[in-house]
Order: C-alpha cells, then structure tokens, then sequence
C-alpha cells in the first residue's frame, strides 16, 4: 500500500534520515520505534511532503508521492496528525471540523455559496474521537488530550486511506495513553484504516502494532512482526545497550 | 449576531435612498464618497481581516479600476455600460498577475512586495502620459446623463455598492471565506487538510482587487477626474487605516472605519489644520486602547 524506498535527507551535515526503506500492507497497524532523535518525525514529515528528501521515493498503490505539495498528497488518500499539536486554536472544535470537510471535499474554492453546516457528518466525527461534549468550545482551550482528539478527528475527515500518527499520546498521563490508544485501535479497526504512527510508549506499541520498524540513526534497523522485532540482536544493542563483557 | 447585523445594514440603505430628498448637494457629495471607501475598505478587510495577508499596496486596484474605467470612457468613447465591466475585468487581470506573485511570500514580504507593486503602478501612471496624462491627471471624464446629477449618481453608486457589498459578505461567509481564516490561523494544518493555500489565498486577491477597482472606477466618475495620487501608497495608507480603525474582525468594521474617518476628516478640516496629527492621535489610541476598532467597541458594549 504504502512504500517507502531509501529515504535520505541531510540537514546541514547531519544525515537525519539514512537509507530508510519501508512497506505498509493494507490494512497494516505499523509503528515506527527508536530512541529520540532516531529521525522518527523527519521520516514522517519526508512521507508527508512536508519536507523533500534529497533522494528516494515514496509511493501509495503504485502513485509517487515525493515531490507533491502536501495539499497533493493528502488528495491521494494519506492524513497525518502531528507531533505537536497543530488545530485552528482560535475557531471552535465545531468550526475545525468543519473546515476539515471543506478541504476533503474540495469546496475551498467555492465563493458564490454560504458554508454548509453538516450536522450529521460533524457530530458524527465528533462523537467518534468522543468530543461531542466539546463542539462549541475554542480550541485553544482544550485540555491537552482533547487537543489531540480533535487533531484525529481533523486527520479523519479526509477519510484517509493510511493514517500517519506522529507521537499521539506523546505529553499525555498513563490513563490517558491507554485511553487513547483503545480509542484509536478502534477507529483503526472500524474504518478499515491502515495506520503507520510513531510512539514512545513500548506497551502501546507492542500492543497494538502488527509490524514494527526500528529506526537508530536515521537508518531502518529492523522491520517484523513484534516478536521478531523482539528477538532482534541489533535492537536489542540499542535499547539495552551493548553488553560490556 | 450577524443576522441583526445584515438587518441593520438593510436599514442603512433603505435610509441611504431617501438621502436625494434632502435637496442637499452637499449631503450628497459627502455620501458618495463614504460608499465608494466603504466598499474600498471592506474589499481590503477580505486581505487583512480573513486572510490575514497585510496588503501595503491596496490602491493600485483603485487606480487600475479608475483608470481603466476613465480611459475607456473618455480615451475610447466605449459607453459606461461597458467601460465599467471591461475596467473590472482588466483590474482582475492585473490582481491575477500580481497576487500569484505576492501570495508566494508571506507576512511581511508579503506586504513588502505588494507595496512594491503599488508604486509600480503609480509610476507606470505617472509616466505614461501619453495615456493617463500623467502628473497633470486625467480630466473630463463625463458620464453619461442618467448619472449627471449629484443625486442621480449617488443612487447609482449606492446600487452599486450594495451589490458589492451582498457579493463580499457572501464571499466572506462562504467556504472560501471561513478556509481562508483556517489558513491564517494554521497555514501547515490547512495544507495537510488537503487545501490548496496558495491558490485559495490567490482566488481572495483577485477578489478584494475586483472590488477595489470597482470602488476606483466610482471615484473616477464622481470626481470626473482621476490622479496618480490614487496609486500612491498613501492611498494604500488610508484605507489601511479605516480597516484598523473600523475593526478587521468584523465584517462591517471597515465600512464604519470609511464613515469614521471621512466624517472626522470633514469636521476638523473645517475647525483646525491639525487634521494629521489629530488622525495620528486617533489610530494610537486605536492601536493601545481598542485594538479591535470601533466595530469591536460596540460589540464589547453589546455583551455588556
């Protein structure tokens, strides 16, 4: 579905991402792992076209990705959230939604109409990340972990066909994390998404993911299964450390 | 809210159209002007307030809009019917070359270059005498008899405007108008939605420089004569500042910004001769104490 081949990209010197090679099956619940600063974000940011890779290519179902504007590559089936958190903070939870579906249905351009107000398909987006309660709160103040449903919610609404997640409970406390990722498991499941994220959280991952990619210095050291991933000498040397005798 | 505020709007015009039975010239000529800047400012509001995009060189529109306009009708002998469209069609033209240009940068290069393509303008109009007439202006403009009287153009221009004015409120309240407030909150988010910013940021340029040139090519007409002065970036100046003075937040703002300043501009001219250092006054005390203008003034008291 989703194939990522040699990615590399340097900033200044420092190679952030080596050689990155990676395949996401339909249907695929992937993470992507390794220490801070491995090159997790940049790989993601280089999939998404936010930033362009000095060399490789990304494809999804055979179409080349890399070199599209980000706008492009979001119409061809892929939505992402972001590390950080990135919502329209001054509109409300209702009103991000809404420009949400503006985008997926390529009405941005329509002047000559008022907006629509999609009540069903709002409230039903809503009532998916659980912030039914919330649609006519500003943004900007939320909780943390609202900000980070609504920033699903808003990767949804394009009904993507892989769902890129960069850290999505990264800042969030033990229950909210579990929370969290029972939520998105389920929307994973229910909507047939295939989901490629990046996470700190070991138990998450070997939770739910059914391949994991470990990244160490900006190269993909291993791709499996969790077991095999597991079993992996070479993650092992960088999680563990290296045995000393 | 904003319903109250159409109906009010309703209400000004309504009273606006009973204006020629005043019997004042003077009236009449002071009204003209408000609506032909009300119009310019709410047209720039939808660069500043919605966008976001801080345009320096607003006035260039005006002046294409009114020199196309002018030219056609006096140069060309092409009937106003005509002239009018033809000068809006060429001032949207110009807003497609410049703003595909402009909308590549941001913030204040953003601003910076459309400032720079404003006083290209003006010194294209200044030198192509030949055409424009250039520093000495271009004079005679004569409208056809249906809009000769102070009266008779003061209800065409506010027809005029008001249709305007319905076109920019639908546009502001359309899914165009709410992306582009999405793109000035988020720019990165609004790419990642699938929005194409640029182009949507671009389709909004061209909009507010139509308008612009629309409220010019009034100008134009209402003084029978049109200066390079109208592309000079103290024009830009002014209506930036009844925007900032009326309220960017507000849809309406500009338009009680254009009142505003007109209005205070007539009342001290005839008092004092300090009229530019009271306006300074004004907009710092706009800038510290109301930073959402008059417009945001009368909603805070609303909610009161």
């Amino acid at each position: 579905m989703l194939e990522v081949r040699e990615l590399t990209k340097s900033f200044s010197g420092f190679t952030a991402v080596n050689q990155a090679s990676l395949t996401v099956a339909e249907g695929d619940i992937h993470a992507v792992i390794g220490p801070n600063g491995a090159g997790k974000s940049t790989l993601f940011n280089l999939i998404t076209g936010h930033l362009i890779p000095d060399s490789g290519e990304v494809t999804l179902k055979g179409e080349r990705l890399t070199g599209l504007a980000p706008h492009a590559v979001v119409r061809r089936g892929l939505g992402r959230s972001f590390q950080r958190i990135s919502v329209f903070l001054r509109m409300t939870v209702w009103e991000n939604v809404q420009i949400a579906l503006v985008a997926k249905d390529a009405r941005e351009f329509c002047f000559w109409k008022p907006l629509q107000n999609e009540k069903e398909k709002i409230a039903q987006l809503l009532e998916t990340v659980r912030l039914e309660e919330e649609a006519k709160v500003v943004a900007g103040e939320l909780s943390y972990g609202k900000q980070k449903q609504l920033e699903l919610a808003l990767a949804l609404a394009g009904e993507p066909r892989v769902l890129l997640l960069d850290e999505p409970t990264a800042g969030m406390s033990p229950r909210e994390t579990e929370e969290s990722i029972l939520l998105i498991t389920k929307i994973v499941k229910e909507r047939g998404v295939t989901l490629l994220f990046t996470e700190h959280d070991m138990n998450m991952v070997f939770g739910i993911a059914n391949r994991i990619s470990v990244l160490h210095h900006g190269a993909v050291i291993a791709s499996g299964t969790p077991d095999e991933v597991r079993g992996n000498h070479a993650v092992q040397e960088v999680y563990l450390g290296r045995p000393t005798h | 809210m904003p319903r109250r505020h159409l109906l009010l709007a309703a209400a000004v015009v309504a009273l606006l159209a009973l204006l020629p039975l005043s019997g004042s010239t003077y009236l009449l000529y002071l009204f003209t002007q408000v609506l032909i800047f009300v119009l310019f400012a709410t047209s720039l509001n939808l660069l500043i307030g919605y966008a976001g995009l801080v345009s320096f060189g607003h006035a260039a529109f005006f002046a294409i809009g009114g020199y196309g306009c002018a030219i056609l009708l006096r140069s060309y002998g092409v009937p106003l019917l005509l002239a009018m469209p033809a000068a809006l069609v060429m001032t949207a033209v110009f807003a497609t070359l410049i703003g595909a240009l402009c909308v590549r940068l941001t913030s204040y290069y953003f601003s910076m270059l459309t400032l720079a393509f404003g006083q290209l303008v003006w010194a294209v109009v200044f030198k192509w005498r030949s055409m424009t007439g250039g520093d000495d202006g271009f004079l005679r403009i004569v409208s056809p008899s249906w809009i000769d009287t102070p009266a008779s153009f003061f209800l065409f221009t506010l027809v005029l405007v008001t249709l305007a004015m319905v076109a920019l409120w639908i546009v502001a309240h359309s899914p165009l108008g709410r992306t582009l407030m999405a793109i000035r909150e988020n720019q990165v988010r609004a790419g990642f939605l699938g929005v194409h910013t640029r182009r949507v940021q671009l389709v909004a340029f061209i909009i507010a420089g139509t308008f612009a040139g629309l409220a010019g090519a009034l100008f134009a007409l209402f003084n029978r004569s049109i200066f390079p002065d109208s592309a000079w970036w103290l024009q830009s100046a002014e209506v930036l500042i009844m925007v900032v003075l009326g309220g960017m937040n507000s849809f309406f703002g500009p338009a009680v910004g254009a009142l505003t300043l007109i209005l205070l501009g007539r009342l001290t001219l005839e008092l004092t001769a300090f009229w530019p250092a009271l306006l300074a006054i004004i907009l710092i005390a706009t800038l510290f104490f109301f930073p959402s203008g008059i417009a945001g003034l009368l909603k805070a008291r609303g909610r009161r």
